[in-house]
């Protein structure tokens, strides 16, 4: 073909000649770049899928390290408390009580119910401590508030609880998902902030539900909460971190700019029960 | 190689797409592969009358009447194949639009044109207008995130051999309005134009014989189940 091209040497010539390879590299070109970008775009994706995946693993790992962690706590409690104090009851309760005389089998049936209470009491605490029965019953806001009022009246923290907005209630589901989340963050400033005041704030949007946590002690700001989350220590965080995920809600972990305390805010989809907040009070009555 | 024989053998490619298609027709579910297997089918029915009355019973005016229909039937479903895949509904209406201009100027242009010539400035236009949408159909592709490479889809090759055939004989077509009397000019014509026929052809028929239609990609869902989490899970550690 060059050589067809060539040997016609009229300037209409080179204008073809040149026209028809001009645009030839323009569709190669063309061509080229719209598979070089896909294959480039797509690597990029790949590598993003593998940092989600290991993402996912990790929190996984953790929730079912945690879960195992419950576990054993629920079993250490019955075995090392419950265990032992239904064996003292059985002791009181032993065949030779019939033979004893009457006031001492009075004293020993009344050790045995005294230790049978507290085996109760230890029980319920334990139930309660899975499912905290406020929360079943009355809902998210009872049971932060009564969360804040038991960390208050233990004295060594300052603790308050404020909803704004809570006529209409969250799922059930998402409540509990909510408090596990808000019992978490608070257990962590307890053990490491050392703060002196713990204020939780609920508000509303139209979309989303927005729970803000403030206090004075050392926390953490969002890039160490990524940063702990995406390592294998920190398992509480990234037990939030899955929870949040469940309810397809957001968690910023930011300082105050006065640099006076932190805030935890927690940003929940609405995805409301059909009944209002007083639904719980009627169902139990 | 003659010439003469190149442009047989160019004629007898233009039928191969046909056949493959015929081949794969059980695979054709999407409506642009529908609409380019009629394109492919009424190429073949135009073929032939072409063929015929320049090789069989020459007769011009017969046979440049067959080239502007099929030339104005090749673009219409070209732009039908392209509107299928184009997502923007704005380019989308200027698709469905153009055609009906390019009709009315192919008209206009065999009105105006001295009878037994061909006119190249049709071929020209369709030429450009094919290459702007194939350009813009790319733009859209690179835009979109899909898991499939884009040589995998049919459409892509459909693209690839327009885009070649048309960058290809853009200028050729332009230049033959002025210059297709010299002989010499008409060899290098047939050069060109069956070189980039040819190879459109072939890739046609690469296209056809994929099998792989684009899924959009979806993200998939990472999140960690309510039942795999655990409710009952005290958060105290």
């Amino acid at each position: 073909m060059l050589k067809f091209l060539q040997s016609n040497t009229t300037s209409g010539s080179y204008v073809l000649f040149f026209g028809t390879l001009g645009m030839l590299i323009l569709a190669f070109g063309i061509v080229g770049f719209v598979i070089l970008h896909q294959r480039r775009v797509n690597r990029y994706q790949y590598q993003l899928k593998l940092l989600e995946e290991e993402k996912q693993q990790i929190l996984l790992n953790a929730s079912i390290r945690f879960q195992e962690e419950e576990r054993n706590r629920i079993a250490a409690d019955l075995h090392d408390d419950a265990g032992p104090l239904l064996a003292t009851a059985r002791l009181y309760l032993n065949e030779n009580l019939v033979n004893q005389e009457r006031t001492q089998q009075l004293q020993s049936i009344y050790s045995a119910k005294q230790i049978i209470d507290d085996a109760i009491l230890l029980i319920r605490n334990i139930s309660h401590s899975l499912m905290p029965p406020t929360l079943k019953n009355f809902g998210l806001e009872s049971a932060t508030t009564d969360l804040f009022q038991k960390i208050s009246g233990s004295g060594s923290l300052n603790a308050s609880a404020r909803f704004h907005d809570y006529r209409v209630r969250l799922k059930v589901d998402q409540e509990l998902l909510v408090f596990r989340v808000i019992q978490e963050l608070i257990n962590n400033i307890i053990k490491h902030s050392n703060a002196g005041f713990i204020h939780l704030t609920q508000n509303t949007s139209d979309n989303n539900m927005y729970f803000r946590l403030h206090h004075d002690g050392i926390g953490l700001v969002q890039k160490e909460f990524d940063s702990l989350n995406h390592s294998a220590v920190g398992l509480g965080l990234k037990n939030i971190a899955s929870r949040m995920s469940v309810l397809k809600g957001r968690i910023y972990f930011e300082i105050d700019s006065s640099q006076t305390y932190y805030k935890v805010t927690l940003e929940v989809p609405k995805e409301t029960t059909i009944g209002m907040a007083f639904v719980p009070f009627l169902t139990t009555t | 190689m003659k010439i003469e024989t190149l442009s047989y053998i160019t004629f007898l490619t233009e039928l191969l797409p046909f056949f493959f298609f015929l081949f794969n027709l059980k695979k054709i579910k999407e409506k642009d592969l529908k609409v380019f297997f009629i394109y492919l089918t009424l190429l073949f029915v135009l073929v032939l009358p072409v063929f015929y009355f320049r090789y069989i019973s020459p007769s011009s005016i017969p046979r440049l009447i067959f080239l502007r229909i099929f030339l104005i039937v090749e673009f219409v479903s070209i732009s039908l194949v392209f509107y299928y895949n184009i997502n923007k509904k704005l380019i989308k209406k200027i698709i469905l639009i153009v055609p009906w201009f390019f009709i009315l100027f192919s008209v206009y242009d065999y009105v105006d044109s001295t009878k037994g010539q061909f006119s190249y400035i049709p071929l020209a236009v369709e030429c450009l207008i094919l290459v702007i949408y194939i350009i813009y159909f790319f733009f859209e592709k690179i835009q979109i995130n899909t898991p499939t490479p884009i040589y995998t889809t049919h459409i892509f090759w459909i693209a690839v051999a327009f885009i070649f055939y048309c960058s290809g004989n853009f200028f050729l077509f332009l230049y033959s309005n002025v210059a297709i009397k010299n002989e010499q000019f008409q060899n290098q014509y047939t050069v060109i134009y069956s070189t980039f026929t040819i190879l459109k052809n072939i890739l046609l028929c690469l296209g056809i014989s994929l099998n792989s239609s684009e899924q959009i990609y979806k993200q998939p869902i990472f999140f960690i189940q309510d039942n795999t989490l655990g409710f009952n899970l005290n958060s105290k550690n």
